[in-house]
């Protein structure tokens, strides 16, 4: 079937019915406005101090962090920071 | 006892399964879990009759080395289950046991007390890493994915009523469908706990016994299904459809075409005339979100095909592709949704039925299905969820590859499914608000998927359920900072680590 590039036809005009009813419409409000409070609560949720990961989720992540931590990158990166660290301390201990 | 500690050994008891083992290979199994440092008296080594399996190897290294040999027969386990001091049970099934790897199970399962039974990762022997999913009730049926070491606890096992006679040979893959079943929890440990190799040998019809203690399963909870062997130890699990429920095709389109396979085809057309033609689910509703632009002719062919069954809903807005399935959700009079893009053709008759058997399983909230770019790489196998972004499993595979534990061969959980091809029950869909406005273009699955898994029930890809989807590999889905921004407002914490599709990321 081959359709015009620029079709003229306004189809929703003969076909009444492809506008929402009235119940049709308010199912459509309350799925947007249940969203709304899922999100906002869900918000809530990600601000908590709690950690919201499973056991296996949560050992994952250590797992991932230690390696991270280990990894040949990271220990250049430490000796690469040291006099810049050294110097914050003796900052601090000077200026108190 | 060098390497393990004596405490912790108190606390332990090691038994080796015969089961599914080549003789040699048992006593290898056997042996690495004692080289691990356990000493003999708190290890056993459970071997079936002489008719059943060739244990005469193990059972002589047994003897040699000092170790228990139990009859494998349920009345035998359970009177020893019974009887033990230990809080955990480490079920050594093949491979070699790493000799941190107990005390690595120990520690989980002492960390979360709410953890009733523990598996973890192993790698073969020269290294590759066989990493297996978050606990997946659903892939359990279709896999006994678990792995060469499995932990329990012993209080967990004596509560679900220990073993039963008709799971010999697969005692243990029963006990993990019975922990789900009653309530417990199983869980994955992310860490290496042994070694082994990839044959699939079929020793003593091991693979016909997980079958039988799956069907036993689910006639236990009441699902009538058949159980198909794909290949051994790989089931495929045909589940009934229950009542024959009106099913909502939500599809959004403005009646475009594009050129598939050298011709020109209006794409809403052409994915409507695939599911009329070739779908074996008859109880279908079309509901058509349709721009106002979309031409006339396209409105009339979509009325030839569909017949009485054709919704067709105007949409006279900007673009937002959550607000017109929220609005063809408004319209649709099925119990369950399926949103579909216009831009698919459908491969497998039976679809339809697919996906609705594990829509209508305990805890399921979406189902998405196995969708193939025009070249047959796969474009959507689940998607992953890692560092707070979203992707697609086995993107772009070719047709046909798959991991080392078969995950594309099996019905299974997953992070989420694409809204090109999902399907959910109308009540959980307006339960969780729909599809969320703030994401109009990007990203609103994935916010439509944690709001499902929010609600305690998960998302399941069915390899069963083949679809082509015509999207180009290359197209930019052009991602608005905006869009990342309001889905990680949301769920960045629990979008870090992918578990369900390891293997394929």
């Amino acid at each position: 079937m081959h359709v015009p590039a620029d079709p003229k036809h306004t189809w929703p005009d003969a076909i009444p019915e492809s506008r929402l009813s009235r119940e049709e419409r308010l199912a459509e409000e309350r799925l947007a406005f249940t969203d709304r409070i899922i999100g906002l609560e869900q918000q809530l949720k990600e601000l908590r101090k709690e950690s919201l990961a499973s056991p296996s989720e949560t050992v994952a992540m250590e797992t991932k962090y230690a390696a991270i931590d280990s990894s040949l990158g990271q220990r250049i990166a430490r000796v690469g920071l040291l006099p810049k660290r050294v110097l914050r301390r003796v900052k601090r201990r000077v200026l108190g | 006892m060098s390497g393990i500690d004596p405490e912790l050994a108190s606390r332990l008891e090691v038994w080796v399964d015969s089961a599914g083992q080549s003789g040699d290979d048992g006593v290898r199994t056997l042996r690495a879990v004692l080289e691990a440092g356990f000493a003999p008296d708190r290890v056993a080594v459970t071997v079936d009759d002489s008719a059943v399996e060739d244990s005469a190897g193990m059972v002589a290294a047994a003897n040699a080395a000092g170790v228990t040999v139990i009859s494998a027969s349920a009345a035998a386990l359970n009177e020893r289950l019974e009887s033990s001091g230990a809080d955990y049970l480490l079920m050594v099934r093949r491979g070699l046991i790493l000799p941190e790897g107990a005390l690595e199970a120990v520690a989980f399962l002492d960390r979360y007390p709410e953890v009733d039974l523990g598996y973890g990762d192993s790698m073969t022997e020269d290294g590759t890493s066989l990493l297996r999913p978050a606990a997946s009730p659903i892939r359990l049926r279709s896999s006994d994915y678990l792995g060469p070491v499995v932990v329990a606890r012993v209080s967990s096992l004596r509560q679900i009523g220990g073993f039963r006679p008709e799971a010999r040979l697969a005692h243990v893959l029963d006990l993990a469908l019975r922990v789900d079943e009653q309530g417990g929890r199983l869980a994955l440990i992310p860490l290496m706990l042994a070694t082994e190799d990839l044959a699939k040998d079929d020793f003593a019809g091991t693979s016909a016994a997980q079958r039988l203690v799956v069907e036993q399963a689910l006639a236990r909870v009441g699902v009538r299904a058949t159980v198909d062997e794909v290949e051994p130890f790989i089931r495929r699990v045909r589940y009934e459809t229950l009542d024959e429920p009106l099913v909502s095709i939500i599809i959004p389109t403005r009646g475009t075409s594009a050129t598939i396979a050298g011709s020109s085809r209006v794409l809403v057309v052409e994915a409507i005339r695939g599911i009329v033609e070739r779908s074996t689910y008859r109880n279908l509703e079309f509901v058509v979100v349709a721009d106002a632009e979309t031409p006339g002719e396209v409105i009339d062919a979509l009325k030839d095909l569909c017949g009485e069954r054709l919704r067709l809903v105007l949409w006279d807005a900007p673009f937002n592709f959550s607000a017109k399935m929220n609005r063809g959700a408004a319209a649709a009079k099925g119990d369950y949704l399926l949103l579909l893009n216009d831009d698919v053709e459908v491969v497998s008759e039976d679809w339809i039925e697919s996906m609705l058997g594990l829509a209508q399983q305990r805890g399921v909230g979406t189902v998405g299905a196995m969708l193939y770019f025009e070249d047959s790489s796969i474009q959507h196998a689940g998607q992953v969820y890692t560092g707070g972004m979203a992707g697609h499993a086995a993107f772009g595979w070719n047709g046909g590859l798959d991991d080392a534990i078969r995950s594309l061969a099996t019905d299974h959980e997953v992070s989420g499914v694409t809204a090109a091809c999902a399907l959910i029950s109308r009540d959980l869909y307006f339960e969780i608000g729909g599809f969320t406005l703030t994401l109009p273009g990007n990203y609103n699955d994935v916010d439509l998927n944690m709001k499902v898994r929010e609600t305690g029930r998960r998302a399941i890809f069915t390899p069963w359920a083949r679809l082509y989807h015509f999207e180009s590999k290359s197209r930019d889905p052009k991602i608005l900072p905006s869009d990342l921004e309001n889905l990680q407002v949301r769920w960045k914490r629990r979008m870090q680590v992918e578990l369900y599709s390891r293997m394929m990321m």
